[in-house]
């Protein structure tokens, strides 16, 4: 038993104690609740064994190559450099938790920090807090927040959200009794806006937008219906693809008071779908801030007047304010933010600036392909690395399967068309490759 | 003796020169061949251009201004701070198992759910309960699926319960949750022996009760002996009982909650398991449940039927999804690692060190001067136990929060403080069965050491800590909204 003490130390404190092993001790204790597990199925194994276990199992597992992958709902391929790795498997971040004594836990409170920062650059916003866990729960709690902040039990959700999002989001507002209403995503229906200013006129705490959305457009109008939003007194929560930040206007360029992603395409591995990234981001207002759900770092000083870093605003917490916290977060996801933070740093403002108009450019290049193999779109808004097909007289399914039947995960399905994503990995050569594939796969499903 | 690294590192927006940030021209050109003009980025991004070198030197610079497990003791009280083998990192890096889309049909992702699906039977046979779902991504989203299931589940039956109850004793996140549930919380006093007392619950409980919330044992290291006539009460009343399981440390393998009349409960698989804290997570909060209850869990869950493992979708009551995709599996994974390492009995052992580790440092440090155990009884603790200094406070002038950061400077962590809030001037301490003797009795002599110095020299421990990367922070500074700064861009509206 290697990860407990000597059997030596457990004779000598029972000793003290005055029990003369652990059974007669517990039962000491726990008397008759003490219940017989049946335990035949569940011995120990030893460590060469459970590796090889554990390497049995995960050949189990088809792995794409991630220049292969092109579904991008919430995860996707994710390029972990080799130092991010190595430095968020050190010890002292890796098995500490949340900075209760900040004097002792300075490291991980300044990296939290540096996180917030990099994110508010990145999204235009002046105060980040350092996690949720996913991006649905951090859309979820945004919502929560503008209830809070606005009052009124309505909030009106995009058509185009998908499942991933709006089943959280469901689930959070069943909870809360707020009720959502859908309307149509401008870049599919150029009549939206009307409609949704008379929703917006019956009274709602929020507009969640996409943008750009999980079909891959981006709303040129997007600052009027943030103007609109705002002049009905609700919120305007922008949910985003942290990869489109660096070059396409972030949501504070364009008028967000909340703005939520999933961190994980700058950084996480993909993990079957966890751990990942809740990214959390209000406008620098007072109400705002004091209304968010969440840990917040912050800079501070010692009594000696030095510089040091601590969690702040904690009386909007549930360990201080109980049941009128503004959430009941404990455990965040602190770990994933260092790591996001450190990929980002590796690759600088100059590597994240470029590599945004390198996806930018790949998805175009794959647009224009496709498209002349008879694939259009529902939208002629412009987009950055998504975007969505339907092929002439070609049943997607059928399409998606065959695609995968060649080592691709070709996208997110939805009633709009097979979203496509670029990501970290794709080259001009791998695009090539699968649009190549496409026309193929086409060909035969067309005429087969 | 010991003394933190301090390095005064500057944070990385001093490390190298930053100009606005705003695109240049081959940028600007290259953007706007595809967005409009209106659409492309105005806003500066001030985030350095680093050598990886200076990355990596900051990053283990600030590690080294940070304390974990792998350093020494870390006796947060309901933490269950223990050792994180280094071995479940291992298989956690499996390509195998870590590059896997979530995107991906269940046929190419056999071993993943076997682990779901292995993991859940082993968390339903430790616990006495019938199905659990893994999706919650940690206690406190555990918590709140169990409050919606409750809800769910009167909702079904059509009627109206709008009330969960909590000892006083609860950690926050049990009222928060059960608020987020759009649940009244109803708090109840513990009695004198620091335990629900159920004449006290027979009091509250109503028609209108969905149901208790309670931690077994409780936040104060006891366990709730009892928890049968409390369950019938609920019960009686067609109420349901919810285990928080942040302390399950303190009896796996050898009492399950499910025997005690649980109906649902969450476990913390970064606590009873022992997968790392992360500086504050990820965790994992599975929720388990009675079979009468399965069809409320969140969708989808592992099944095995005609030798696959399979999502099932369809469950009739469902309270829908709280996460993304199927929560934090490698997560899961890391803790799967750890029971299979451990077995049963490697289990059982582990849990029943932890309450003796916790008994023989609570002698030590309950007889202290100036330390109180609370409840003030000598009655054996579970794996955590709680201490007032309330006189120590009195006799010196010397608080729980100085104390702990004078033990601080012994290079070891303080407890939790101030928890329970019922208890004056509070010090929660669970050590783990991941310490050996001569740990625990650094840790007591340490503890008396700085009693003692509050009797003598109040000032040492007032000005403390003095040996850690910072001294004492002034926390209202940074909390204040004319002197916070929560980014760096804060104040800085220029864009
Ligand atoms: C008693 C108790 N309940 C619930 C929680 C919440 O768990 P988590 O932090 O995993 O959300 C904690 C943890 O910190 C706890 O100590």
């Amino acid at each position: 038993m290697t990860f407990l003490p000597s059997p030596s130390d457990v004779e000598a404190i029972l000793n003290e104690l005055g029990f003369k092993d652990l059974d007669s001790f517990m039962e000491s204790i726990l008397g008759g609740f003490i219940t017989e597990i049946p335990g035949e199925d569940l011995p120990s194994m030893d460590q060469p064994s459970l590796l090889r276990y554990m390497e049995d199992l995960s050949k189990r597992n088809r792995v794409y190559s991630p220049e292969k992958v092109y579904a991008g709902w919430g995860v996707e391929p994710a390029f972990v450099y080799p130092a991010t790795k190595y430095l968020v498997g050190r010890g002292e971040f890796l098995t500490s938790y949340t900075p209760y004594q900040p004097e002792m836990s300075q490291g991980m409170l300044q990296a939290l920090y540096e996180y917030q920062s990099v994110m508010a650059e990145l999204l235009g916003l002046e105060v980040v807090n350092s996690s949720m866990y996913d991006g649905a729960s951090a859309l979820a709690e945004a919502i929560l927040l503008a209830y809070r902040v606005a009052g009124r039990p309505r909030i009106l959700l995009p058509k185009t959200l998908p499942p991933h999002l709006s089943r959280v989001v469901d689930t959070y507002l069943y909870g809360a009794g707020l009720e959502t209403v859908n309307y149509e995503d401008p870049t599919i229906n150029s009549d939206s806006l009307s409609m949704v200013e008379s929703l917006l006129r019956e009274g709602v705490s929020a507009l969640v937008f996409e943008f750009p959305s999980s079909l891959g457009y981006l709303y040129e109008d997007v600052d009027k219906l943030a103007d609109l939003v705002h002049s009905y007194g609700a919120l305007f929560i922008v949910y985003t693809d942290l990869w489109s930040t660096p070059i396409v206007a972030p949501p504070g360029d364009i008028g967000a008071d909340v703005a939520v992603a999933e961190g994980q395409p700058m950084g996480l591995y993909m993990g079957a779908g966890g751990p990942l990234l809740g990214v959390f981001a209000v406008r620098g207002e007072q109400r705002l801030i004091r209304n968010m759900p969440g840990r917040l770092i912050g800079e501070t000083r010692t009594m000696d007047g030095d510089k040091a870093y601590t969690m702040i605003l904690q009386t909007r917490e549930q360990h201080i304010r109980r049941a009128n916290a503004t959430s009941n977060i404990c455990t965040n996801e602190a770990l994933s933010a260092v790591q996001v933070l450190i990929n980002m740093l590796i690759m600088g403002r100059g590597g994240l600036v470029s590599k945004s108009l390198e996806m930018m450019e790949l998805a175009h290049r794959l647009a224009d392909m496709l498209e002349r193999y008879g694939g259009s779109q529902p939208s002629s808004s412009p987009f950055h690395r998504r975007f969505t097909m339907v092929f002439d007289d070609v049943d997607l399914n059928k399409l998606y399967d065959r695609l995968r039947g060649l080592g691709y995960l070709p996208g997110n399905l939805s009633g709009y068309g097979l979203s496509m994503n670029i990501n970290f990995f794709h080259t001009v050569e791998a695009i090539e490759e699968f649009a190549s594939s496409v026309g193929v796969v086409i060909e035969d499903v067309q005429t087969g | 003796m010991f003394r933190q690294a301090r390095w005064r590192e500057p944070t990385v927006f001093e490390l190298g020169e930053i100009g606005d940030g705003v695109l240049d021209g081959d940028e600007y050109r290259r953007a706007l061949k595809y967005l409009p003009e209106k659409l492309v980025r105005r806003s500066g991004l001030r985030i350095p251009d680093l050598p990886e070198f200076q990355v990596v030197r900051h990053f283990t610079r600030l590690s080294q201004e940070n304390y974990g497990v792998d350093l020494g003791i870390y006796p947060l009280g309901s933490c269950t701070m223990k050792y994180n083998p280094r071995i479940s990192e291992e298989v956690a890096a499996l390509e195998g198992l870590r590059d896997i889309s979530p995107h991906q049909d269940e046929e190419e992702i056999q071993g993943v759910l076997e682990v779901m699906y292995r993991l859940s039977r082993i968390l339903s046979l430790l616990t006495g309960m019938d199905e659990f779902s893994l999706q919650p991504a940690a206690g406190a989203q555990g918590e709140f699926v169990g409050v919606l299931i409750m809800k769910k589940y009167f909702e079904v039956r059509g009627e109206e319960r709008d009330e969960i109850i909590v000892p006083d004793t609860a950690h926050g996140t049990n009222p928060a949750s059960a608020k987020m549930g759009g649940f009244k919380v109803v708090e109840i006093p513990s009695d004198e022996r620091g335990m629900v007392n159920p004449r006290l619950l027979r009091e509250v409980v109503n028609e209108r009760t969905a149901g208790l919330m309670l931690t077994n044992p409780n936040t104060l290291g006891l366990f709730e002996e009892n928890i049968l006539e409390i369950a019938d009460i609920l019960h009686e009343n067609g109420s349901l009982l919810y285990y928080d399981g942040a302390n399950l440390n303190a009896i796996v393998g050898w009492a399950r909650p499910g025997d005690m009349g649980f109906d649902i409960v969450h476990t913390n698989l970064h606590k009873t398991f022992s997968t790392p804290h992360g500086g504050g997570g990820p965790g994992s909060g599975p929720v388990g449940v009675k079979s009468f209850l399965r069809d409320f869990l969140p969708v989808p869950i592992v099944v095995y039927r005609d030798g696959m493992y399979r999502w099932e979708w369809g469950l009739k009551h469902s309270i829908g999804k709280v996460h993304m995709f199927y929560g934090n599996f490698l997560v899961a994974l890391r803790a799967y690692t750890y029971i299979l390492s451990m077995g049963l009995e490697g289990l059982r052992r582990a849990s029943s060190i932890a309450v003796m580790n916790s008994n023989y440092l609570f002698r030590k440090v309950s007889r202290l001067r100036g330390v109180e155990p609370y409840p003030r009884d000598s009655r054996m603790r579970m794996h955590e136990f709680v201490v007032s200094l309330e006189s120590l406070r009195r006799e010196t002038g010397v608080s729980a929060r100085d104390v702990a950061k004078r033990i601080l400077d012994y290079g070891v962590y303080a407890p939790t403080t101030y928890f329970p809030i019922i208890v004056p001037e509070a010090l929660m301490v669970e050590p783990t069965e991941t310490v050996g003797k001569r740990d625990l009795d650094h840790y007591a002599s340490v503890v008396e050491r700085v009693v003692e110095e509050a009797y003598n020299e109040p000032d040492k421990i007032i000005n403390s800590p003095v040996n850690t990367t910072v001294g004492r922070l002034d926390e209202a500074y940074g909390s204040r909204p004319r002197t916070m700064k929560p980014s760096e861009r804060w104040g800085r509206r220029d864009g």
